[in-house]
């Protein structure tokens, strides 16, 4: 632990995105369209979190008040991802090029919908109590990876409890950090020992909560511990390399096998169905030609591809437990953004048209 | 209605289960992908009804989603009933969850065990 690593700590809580919201044209019933809505919006919470504002704002405009829900060129916005991660998985320079020129974003521009909710593509979320169940499971989940129980999650009293998730809806650094340090290792005994031959190497932990997020898919959690076989502390490039790349690739190929033609929904173009095979081809291509073994072969020797976490790209010295402690998300994971900046918004629209059929159609297989 | 077989369903998961190991040290093993059909293993508590058949063996790639609704219609569940699905009694995965994933972190003895139950016990 250095001098400067509770100030990251807190710079990383502080992390802002500047966004501009829009409503939709469909659901405008007044005469004049609204002005849109600016907000700097916190990279660590969620949108229903702090989307309220925004619903009120929009309400005198729109006589459709049904379930809101945002979109971005097309996407729909997964209310259960972190912002930022959602931001760094869609917006971040790279993964806007589209026809060919790259838009430098300086703002995330949102469209806000009222009616027609997606509810094939995106949970439902009736209220911030739904928020709140979803977050104390992730939780839970990651602080189950770490530990192999959830002893202390489950001995927080309700004082406790309350502190954590209102520090975290109403963005209070203190009020969250006093809880969430329980969760942490090296945050609740000597923090001020700085040697690093310390019996605690790892941080202690049993494996590190980790998830990647790669073209707007479902997040690959893989079982990596925090330190190796001869007691070294993993680091960033530790990581990829024991990820194999075929766990990018099996991502896609539950819809290239598909023999049915995936469901075009009304927003997507008409040329969704080629380009999502040319994203699916440039991936098998890759994989088949350069015969990657892991994720760190397929970073080194793709330029387009970049990670991301919180934004940023740290080293790839850096170690997963250090990460861990002053990169992950509230809900206790590291979230690493894989983005490839040769495939468009449109391939990513179009796989999650595309991957959201096919499982709606899967069958399950009983022996 | 055919009962399974264990020891069948034991075998064929793990001969897909392999580790490259390399020279490089410090970097030894590289993980291993989910297998395509994993056995997931559905355990009653409260007072939802024990299936007759309680392992399934199941595609990776689903989502944690088309695993609730299977176990919705094999228990023959309305859609008012409420039914509320844990791994490893410890929570409840989001639907969009990847079963594959689910394995690869909390899989024992090559299978997943999802408990059920009609009331939130572990929430």
């Amino acid at each position: 632990m250095s001098f400067f690593d509770e100030d990251i700590k807190r710079s990383i809580w502080e992390g802002k995105i500047p966004i501009i919201f829009t409503l939709s044209p469909d659901d405008l019933t007044s005469h004049l369209p609204p002005a849109p809505f600016a907000l700097m919006a916190a990279r660590n919470t969620y949108f229903p979190l702090i989307t309220n504002i925004v619903k009120d704002y929009f309400s005198s405009s729109t006589l459709v008040l049904h379930e809101m829900w945002l979109e971005y060129k097309g996407i729909p916005l997964k209310w259960h991802v972190p912002i930022g991660v959602l931001f760094d998985t869609l917006v971040s320079p790279g993964a806007t090029m589209v026809g060919g020129t790259e838009q430098q974003a300086t703002y995330w521009n949102i469209t806000v919908h009222f009616q027609s909710y997606p509810e094939r593509l995106l949970m439902k979320c009736l209220n911030e109590e739904s928020v709140k169940t979803y977050y104390r499971n992730v939780l839970k989940e990651a602080y189950y990876i770490k530990h192999g129980d959830i002893n202390k999650i489950n001995n927080l009293n309700i004082n406790q409890s309350n502190e954590l998730w209102d520090g975290l809806r109403l963005h209070d650094y203190d009020k969250f950090w006093s809880i969430n340090k329980l969760f942490y290792n090296n945050n609740n005994n000597n923090s001020n020992s700085s040697s690093s031959n310390n019996n605690n190497a790892g941080g202690g932990y049993k494996y590190i909560p980790i998830r990647i997020i790669y073209h707007y898919k479902p997040p690959i959690q893989e079982l990596i511990p925090s330190i190796d076989e001869n007691g070294q502390e993993l680091t960033l490039e530790n990581l990829f390399y024991r990820i194999p790349f075929a766990t990018l690739s099996n991502l896609f190929t539950n819809t290239s096998t598909s023999t049915t033609s995936p469901t075009i929904s009304p927003t997507s173009s008409s040329s969704s169905l080629i380009s999502i095979h040319q994203a699916q081809e440039q991936l098998h291509q890759q994989q088949q030609q350069s015969g990657f073994l892991n994720i760190l072969q397929y970073l080194k020797s793709t330029p387009s591809v970049k990670y991301k976490i919180q934004g940023i790209e740290p080293p790839l010295d850096s170690t997963l437990s250090w990460l861990s402690e002053y990169f992950s998300h509230p809900d206790n994971f590291l979230y690493i953004v894989l983005s490839d900046s040769s495939f468009s918004i449109q391939s990513i629209l179009n796989s999650l048209n595309s991957s959201n059929s096919q499982q709606s159609t899967s069958n399950i297989t009983s022996p | 209605m055919s009962d399974p077989n264990e020891e069948d369903l034991v075998q064929s998961s793990s001969t897909t289960t392999s580790t490259v190991t390399t020279s490089n040290s410090g970097q030894a093993s590289i993980n291993s992908p989910a297998p395509d059909k994993i056995i997931v293993y559905f355990k009653n508590a409260g007072g939802a009804q024990a299936l007759k058949q309680k392992k399934f063996k199941l595609q990776s790639n689903l989502s944690f989603q088309n695993v609730i609704d299977k176990l919705r219609s094999q228990l023959k569940l309305k859609s008012t009933d409420s039914l509320f699905l844990f791994v490893n009694q410890v929570f409840q995965p989001s639907p969009d969850e990847s079963l594959g994933e689910l394995y690869k972190c909390f899989s024992h003895n090559e299978q997943l065990i999802i408990n059920y139950s009609d009331l939130p016990a572990w929430g």
